[in-house]
């Protein structure tokens, strides 16, 4: 994929200024989001395994960028960034989180189990590899409902092993079903780096043998992973076909919150400080400036936005109450 | 009132649905144009065409996630397997998923599936094709469990799965699909969670489902030449469980009988005998016995294979033993 | 002021130890700069600092272990100053011991070594052993016998040992109770023939009398009684009954039956007295099940007209008349005789003004009915007039009931059958 450089003068309309802020907006909340979740965990607030998506910003961001109305997206359990980037109330996502009857999924899934069908995320799922064959059955649905809609299928670079994965590649390249799978190639499944679980470590390349396109993107970049998106979405809509994306990515936080030997045992300092060079959000930052299409102190403002919006998601979710004793027995069935 | 096979009865119950509802497609192995192992699709491929009947490459977990992702988003999809045996390999998407994702998602998400196909002994099929498997899927909380003994109980249950909300098990016994009996004409739908007293007795309940049922009611003829009279309690479906109907049998005889082909150890007769205790312990006269699966894998050879699951002998055996 | 909280640093993490501070108190520090080491059960750990400031008021000492949450310390700003309860001037305010939590409480001169146990088998099976002045050195043998069986024999006060079991290993089957049951329904006929009265002699009871003699005794000595005696004015109902006798045919309601029903629409009102004590609980019965004392030959038994809330007056009247009739000629069967939620104790006939009952369990009271009596009495225009009165007494469980309880249902009783159109009679 390619990426239309823009020069310094590049005139931008006024919706294509707001789209790049939008962007930049979107980063922000989520970083600052997360950041707001590890302090709350340390505080026993929030329970359970976190994973935070500090660093993969710009790939929720990105792609979700590109969706229309009736496309549907669906994770892993690190699922933070995609619920907030698609629109789900940021203090609903908290009170998930916090374990209240607010929260999206009143308190009974948590962080790695978000649901928001109302903004076009149909789950997180905490089984490595468990939404590959998920997200291929809604992208089924669409081509049975002969819909105009996509699926984006995120994922982790350890669910390259899993067996699902292979059967629903070949399945999806079998029946041509509208989907985008996205392996997030964060370098490592936990505490094991590609090169020791992945026998070919170009996944894209791992995943082209199923009869439909395959790519690796940068995902540190928002910006070429919004122009890769752009393409590729419109090539699963038109084409009906499947498309294969490993984006490079990485996280510079444990792979949970619970993660205490990292940096140190599978990874350096010195590495998370040389990625951390590639941090989209000051990339962003830098180009919007280079640019001149905004000023220092609207980035400001909308640092500010981003931390109330926080501080007020925390504030909603501790105010919040626990769901009541006999929610235990809802839900088990549908009526 | 027409006579039906088996296999007929649910093929019957598929058609229905299928024309009633343009939702409902049927996906599995060989299930189109090989039409069925045990030929319950057979003509269906023909009927309904490619995108009504999924021949599917031999992926259970592939195929039972699609069909789980299709029924998040309000298709009601109704999967083969093959052979339940199959199942093992999708466990973590049947109980790992799909019976997870409605509560996870606090009730915002159903999922409206079926997985059908036969389960159980007796084809000589040896270890690895020949399981019983109710208690895989009725031991977790979020899965119907269905398991008909008659034509028609088949065809009115099946029609009940395809319409209800949650993901069910249909579980067909293989030593039925050729059985015959009768049907009623007509649209008709029979409720989960009612048992059925296929026969009315005093002195002893068999509580009982599936083959079973088929099991209890030859013990029964000829106990009756002796004067006992058996009452066949036919649960039909492990999950939601009729134990109200299992109680007052009980307190009617005061003896009970739990039969199936599946292990003994730990199987549904388990619970059978403690939801008993626990509810109807004043009107036992009698411990509650079992008859059951042998604790092994199945054997190949056809004598050692009918020494592993229950005959009418053991049933015939224990009213005895229980009627001391 | 930033409070520094022993964080949690893993799933399972519910507390850690504070293992140094690399910073003393007063120590300026900088945000994200550790401040100490803590350890947790899977790893030691540098603690970062949260803000940048100075490190006062440390709380946890070196070497403590405490709860994840718990503040170790805080980080002012410049020119900020501690407050008041916080500041222990430097010392640590709190300072849990620094044993690791493992060996807290466990006497260092005592080896953890396993207390002998007797071996499971013989737990299990061994008799517990006569203790006090109960058992007398009987053993107590575990008597095989069905749930069913023992049901039924606990409904009809039968003494399992009395029994021989024909189930496997002589386990009593219901078949064998229920044998009892009509050998022992026989036997009051044999016992019939008054023995001669001579004085100073020994006597056997006869089955009824000897289960009379265990359940009053056993109510008598385990149930809390006490009394309350309320007078009522009959007149009215004497009238209701009088003209029911002679209007309806082939129908005779006697005071007992107005009573009952009486009884039946007070306890609607008052349901705690239709409840009974099981094992520290309150159980309410499905309906109001009043049972009749009835003497017989033998001695007392008890018929229960049931669903007494539901039926008519002069379908209770019927009822009544019918179970006396059974009792008195020993056709009794055992569902009529069990599962009363009140009892009605009346000996009216017998010209007694009034007299005290003892409880016939489950139920947890029992009213004694003496005979209605023409007495004067003041009225409240202060007249003396000639009034049909009665008294009755209540006795109450005083684990269900209590005086109030006892007293209101009483007035409510005197309210319904000195108005007893408030009864109804079809």
């Amino acid at each position: 994929m390619s990426t239309r450089t823009r020069t310094k003068k590049a005139a931008l309309s006024k919706e294509e200024r707001e789209e790049l802020l939008e962007l930049y907006r979107q980063m922000v909340l989520i970083r600052h989001f997360e950041q707001h979740c590890d302090r709350a965990y340390r505080q026993d607030k929030i329970g359970g395994y976190l994973h935070l998506y500090i660093g993969e910003e710009a790939l929720a961001v990105g792609f979700i960028s590109q969706l229309q109305p009736n496309d549907r997206v669906l994770g892993h359990y690190r699922d933070h960034g995609y619920v907030l980037a698609l629109g789900s109330d940021p203090r609903r996502v908290m009170a998930e989180l916090y374990g209240k009857v607010t929260g999206l999924c009143r308190g009974k899934g948590g962080s790695m189990h978000f649901y928001d069908k109302a903004h076009n995320f149909l789950g997180g799922y905490a089984i490595v590899g468990g939404v590959i064959g998920i997200a291929t059955g809604v992208a089924f649905s669409q081509k049975y409902r002969q819909s105009d809609g996509i699926t984006l299928c995120f994922f982790g670079d350890g669910a390259m092993n899993a067996g699902l994965l292979h059967e629903c590649l070949n399945m999806a390249g079998l029946w041509k079903l509208p989907i985008v799978y996205i392996v997030e190639n964060n370098k490592y499944a936990m505490g094991t780096p590609v090169e020791l679980h992945s026998a070919v470590t170009n996944l894209a390349e791992r995943a082209s043998v199923y009869g439909f396109p395959s790519c690796q993107i940068d995902g540190m970049d928002v910006l070429k992973v919004r122009e890769a998106a752009r393409e590729i979405i419109h090539h699963v809509r038109t084409r009906q076909e499947p498309y294969f994306v490993e984006a490079i990515t990485y996280r510079f936080v444990g792979h949970g919150a619970a993660d205490i030997t990292d940096p140190g045992s599978y990874r350096t300092r010195e590495e998370i400080e040389e990625w951390r060079k590639r941090d989209p959000i000051p990339n962003l930052q830098h180009y919007l400036l280079q640019n001149g299409i905004c000023t220092e102190q609207e980035l400001e403002a909308i640092d500010q936005q981003a931390q109330r919006i926080v501080e007020e998601a925390a504030r909603y979710a501790d105010e919040s109450a626990d769901p009541p004793l006999d929610e235990l027995w809802q839900h088990v069935f549908a009526d | 009132m027409a006579t039906r096979l088996f296999r007929e009865a649910i093929r019957e119950a598929l058609i229905e649905e299928m024309d009633r509802d343009e939702t409902v497609f049927l996906i599995g192995e060989d299930i189109g144009r090989y039409q069925g192992t045990f030929r319950v699709t057979e003509g269906l491929f023909q009927k309904y065409g490619p995108n009504r009947v999924w021949d599917t490459p031999i992926s259970e977990p592939g195929f039972i996630a699609i069909a789980i992702g299709a029924a998040m988003e309000g298709l009601r999809p109704v999967v083969e397997v093959m052979t339940w045996s199959f199942a093992f390999l999708a466990m973590d998407q049947i109980v790992n998923h799909a019976a997870k994702i409605l509560y996870k998602s606090g009730g915002a998400c159903p999922v409206p599936l079926v997985i059908r196909g036969p389960a159980g002994p007796g084809k000589q099929l040896a270890a690895q094709h020949s399981h019983s498997f109710e208690l895989w899927v009725a031991h977790s909380p979020g899965l119907k469990v269905v398991l008909p003994s008659t034509p028609a109980d088949a065809k009115g249950l099946l029609k009940t799965a395809i319409r209800d909300n949650n993901p069910v098990m249909f579980i067909e016994h293989p030593q039925l699909y050729l059985t015959r009996g009768e049907v009623p004409d007509g649209e008709y739908t029979i409720p989960f969670g009612v048992a059925d007293i296929k026969r009315v007795g005093r002195d002893v309940s068999i509580i009982t489902y599936s083959r079973g049922v088929l099991l209890a009611q030859q013990a029964a003829e000829r106990l009756q030449q002796e004067g006992i009279e058996v009452e066949i309690v036919d649960l039909r479906t492990l999950m939601p469980c009729d134990w109200e109907t299992v109680f007052n049998s009980v307190r009617k005889t005061h003896r009970a009988i739990a039969l199936h082909d599946d292990w003994r150890y730990c199987g549904f007769g388990a619970e059978i005998a403690a939801q008993i205790q626990e509810q109807a312990f004043d009107w036992l006269d009698a411990p509650v016995l079992r008859v059951a699966g042998a604790d092994v894998p199945m054997p190949y050879n056809k004598y050692l294979e009918r020494a592993a699951y229950p005959q009418v002998d053991d049933v015939i055996a224990a009213v005895r033993q229980v009627l001391t | 002021m930033q409070t520094v909280i022993m964080p949690k640093m893993g799933d399972a993490m519910e507390e850690g130890t504070l293992v140094r501070w690399l910073k003393q108190e007063g120590e300026m520090v900088k945000a994200g700069e550790p401040i100490a080491e803590i350890a947790t059960d899977k790893a030691t750990i540098e603690l970062e600092a949260p803000a940048s400031g100075i490190l006062r008021g440390i709380r946890v000492q070196e070497g403590a272990t405490v709860p994840i949450n718990t503040p170790l310390a805080y980080i002012l700003a410049e020119g900020e100053s501690l407050p008041a309860e916080l500041d222990r001037d430097g010392k640590p305010a709190e300072a849990p011991s620094p044993v690791p939590p493992s060996s807290v409480g466990v006497p260092p001169t005592i080896a953890p070594s396993p207390v002998p146990s007797p071996p499971v088998g013989e737990r299990a099976e061994t008799p517990l052993a006569p203790s006090g002045g109960e058992g007398q050195g009987v053993r107590a043998e575990r008597i095989l016998a069905s749930p069913l069986a023992r049901k039924i024999a606990r409904e009809h006060g039968i003494d399992l040992r009395l029994l021989k079991g024909t189930g496997p290993q002589g386990r009593i089957v219901e078949r064998d109770v229920l044998a009892y049951l009509q050998q022992r329904a026989a036997q009051p006929a044999a016992v019939a023939p008054a023995p001669a009265p001579i004085a100073a002699r020994t006597e056997s009871l006869n089955r009824l009398r000897q289960i009379t003699a265990q359940r009053t005794t056993e109510a008598k000595q385990t149930i809390p009684h006490f009394y309350l005696t309320i007078e009522i004015d009959m007149e009215e109902a004497l009238a209701l009954r009088e003209t029911l006798n002679r209007l309806e045919e082939g129908v005779r309601v006697s005071v007992n039956d107005l009573v009952l029903k009486a009884c039946a629409v007070a306890i609607e009102k008052h349901p705690l007295v239709n409840a009974s004590y099981r094992d520290g609980t309150l159980v309410y019965a499905d309906g109001i099940h009043i049972g009749i004392a009835v003497a017989v030959d033998e001695g007392l038994l008890v018929a229960v007209v049931r669903h007494c809330e539901s039926k008519p007056l002069l379908r209770i009247a019927q009822e009544a008349q019918a179970l006396i009739q059974k009792a008195r000629e020993g056709k009794l069967l055992p569902d009529e005789m069990t599962g009363n939620t009140f009892t009605v104790s009346n000996l009216g006939m017998f010209d007694i003004d009034e007299f005290a009952a003892i409880i016939n369990p489950p139920a947890s009271a029992i009213l004694a009915v003496g005979a209605v009596k023409k007495v004067p009495v003041v009225m409240d225009d202060g007249s003396i007039q000639p009034r049909s009165r009665m008294k009755v007494t209540l006795s109450c469980d005083h684990r269900v009931l209590d005086g109030a309880t006892g007293a209101r249902f009483l007035q409510e009783l005197k309210r319904v059958l000195e108005n007893p159109v408030l009864i109804g009679y079809r």
